[in-house]
């Protein structure tokens, strides 16, 4: 694990390190590229007079709520559409055509319909979030063996005891995978909506710096996006982990 | 007839696919008393699974009836659960989990309903194992204890030990025996193999393929538990099996 850690931490400490004798050295304009010892520093500030932990914390909020929001969106409409063939033969083109517009792209629209406060970035993220939760969703529940809905039919279990004694146990993973994925791409999608509209968050802080000229800034929050996010999918992965083992389970049972 | 806990009458089944319709069963009747061990053998592909998906209310007749304790059956019902040929267990419930699947309630009188099945399929010990910890002999009684803990009248078995090796086959059908002969249960079981019919029931329906129908039934008048060298036995394996293949 520590093995493992050093490995991949490996290359960014070796063109951090470059990137600092470059600056030393003066072959690179500290305007456009401050050193990381400068953006080191720039992050400490930052921490001391707390916008830091606010801007991070501001996002984190955004991000929770559209999540969230769209998870309780996405998942009953997909159990709906894994369900019933005949929703998934409906709306699947109109998905496929909305599923190539990236959520950035619907910024302006959301601005306009929802007012430049949180309303529409929380729309970005609700969006952004949705298609890979309902699509994950519909895939498992379409998914569950048709032997095991049978014995639930032989048994006679009503809809909603079916839903959660066979569909949704089964479906469980593939909605988790679901869920990973719309939070990895919530959260791209929210930075890129406070770049264009906030007055908080780790996007307001890119466009602080770039206002006031102060790269560093713009890099610490750089930093902090790619960050968070792996921290994100890190912890994600390992609970998926957690279920995986039955998943090993689920493709052997009762042979 | 009072008796009488499984009835079809004339039950025809046609499937239409997308190369054209198919007949798999056509005009098929049989009567199952209360308390009776029924067999119905038939080569692969003969309609014997079409036959107890009808009788389980798993699929409709294309014509005629099925009867329960003599109520028309319209889909599943509590007086009938299914053994498949596949054990289909629930892979993230344990043993005891999947016994208790057609359970409504958790209660007490559930629990000792579970108990009670574990017993008699004799898997007390493994009540905690998953799915995957059990092998094919294993898997196929657990589904076994789950309808029977379902507390149906009759049990409808489709191949339940033709995936099994012939050991553990012979093992399990002196264990159905056994069940039967402590619950009194009404089975009705679906076969390939004459042997398995001769050993276990007291009627066997022969039924004959493309489309299915019913040959005869022949009375099995043989004592339990059955030899099967018995010399009886021998002469009604071979006359079945002429009119199996005639
Ligand atoms: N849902 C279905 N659609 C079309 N054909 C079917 C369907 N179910 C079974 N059949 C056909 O019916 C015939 C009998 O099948 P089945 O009842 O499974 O036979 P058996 O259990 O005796 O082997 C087979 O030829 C099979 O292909
Ligand atoms: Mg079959």
């Amino acid at each position: 694990m520590r093995y493992k850690i050093a490995r991949g931490a490996a290359f960014p400490v070796l063109v951090l390190c470059l990137w600092e004798i470059g600056v030393r050295l003066g072959s690179v304009d500290v305007f456009f590229l401050p050193a990381p010892s400068a953006v080191g520093k720039s992050f400490l500030n930052m921490l001391a007079n707390g916008l830091w932990q606010a801007s991070l914390w501001a996002s984190l909020k955004r991000l929770l709520t559209g999540f969230v929001l769209s998870a309780l969106c996405a998942v009953p409409l997909g159990i709906l559409a894994g369900k019933t063939r005949n929703v998934r033969y409906w709306v699947s083109p109109t998905l496929t055509f909305l599923q190539q517009i990236p959520p950035i792209a619907w910024i302006p629209v959301f601005i306009l319909w929802l007012g430049i406060g949180e309303a529409s970035k929380i729309a970005v993220i609700v969006y952004a979030a949705f298609f890979p939760i309902f699509l994950n969703t519909v895939q498992g529940v379409g998914g569950v063996d048709p032997q095991l809905i049978e014995v639930g039919r032989a048994f006679m279990l009503k809809p909603l005891r079916m839903l959660r004694r066979v569909y949704l146990p089964s479906a469980a993973l593939a909605i988790f995978t679901g869920l990973r994925l719309g939070l990895s791409n919530c959260w791209r999608a929210l930075v890129g909506a406070e770049l264009i509209a906030a007055a908080t968050g780790i996007g307001a802080l890119i466009n602080d710096g770039r206002q006031l000229s102060q790269p560093d800034k713009i890099f610490v929050a750089v930093f902090t996006i790619g960050l968070a996010g792996m921290l994100i999918d890190f912890s994600l992965k390992k609970l998926e982990n957690k279920l995986r083992p039955g998943k090993r389970m689920y493709a052997q049972g009762g042979k | 007839m009072a008796g009488e806990q499984l009835k079809v009458v004339d039950a025809s089944k046609t499937f239409y696919t997308e190369w054209g319709k198919v007949e798999v069963l056509r005009s098929v009747s049989l009567t199952a008393a209360r308390g009776e061990f029924l067999s119905v053998v038939g080569v692969s592909g003969c309609g014997k699974t079409t036959l107890l998906r009808i009788i389980a209310g798993l699929e409709q007749p294309s014509g005629g009836e099925v009867f329960c304790n003599g109520v028309r059956v319209s889909g599943p019902g509590s007086d009938r659960a299914v053994v498949f040929q596949e054990p289909r267990l629930f892979p993230w419930l344990n043993v005891e989990q999947n016994i208790a699947f057609g359970l409504k309630q958790r209660n007490e009188a559930a629990r000792r309903v579970v108990e009670q099945a574990l017993e008699l399929v004799g898997l007390s010990a493994f009540r905690q194992a998953y799915p995957h910890e059990l092998s094919g002999g294993m898997a196929q009684r657990v589904a076994m204890a789950r309808a029977l803990a379902f507390e149906p009248e009759a049990l409808l078995m489709d191949e339940p030990f033709s995936a099994l090796d012939a050991q553990t086959r012979t093992h399990m059908q002196s264990e159905l025996q056994e069940i039967w002969r402590r619950t009194g249960k009404t089975i009705l079981l679906v076969t390939h193999s004459i042997a398995e019919a001769l050993l276990l029931s007291q009627r066997i329906c022969i039924m004959t393929s493309a489309p299915g129908r019913f040959r005869e039934v022949v009375e099995v008048d043989l004592p339990y538990p059955r030899d099967p060298d018995a010399p009886e036995f021998i002469r009604l394996k071979k006359y079945i099996l002429t009119q199996l293949t005639a």
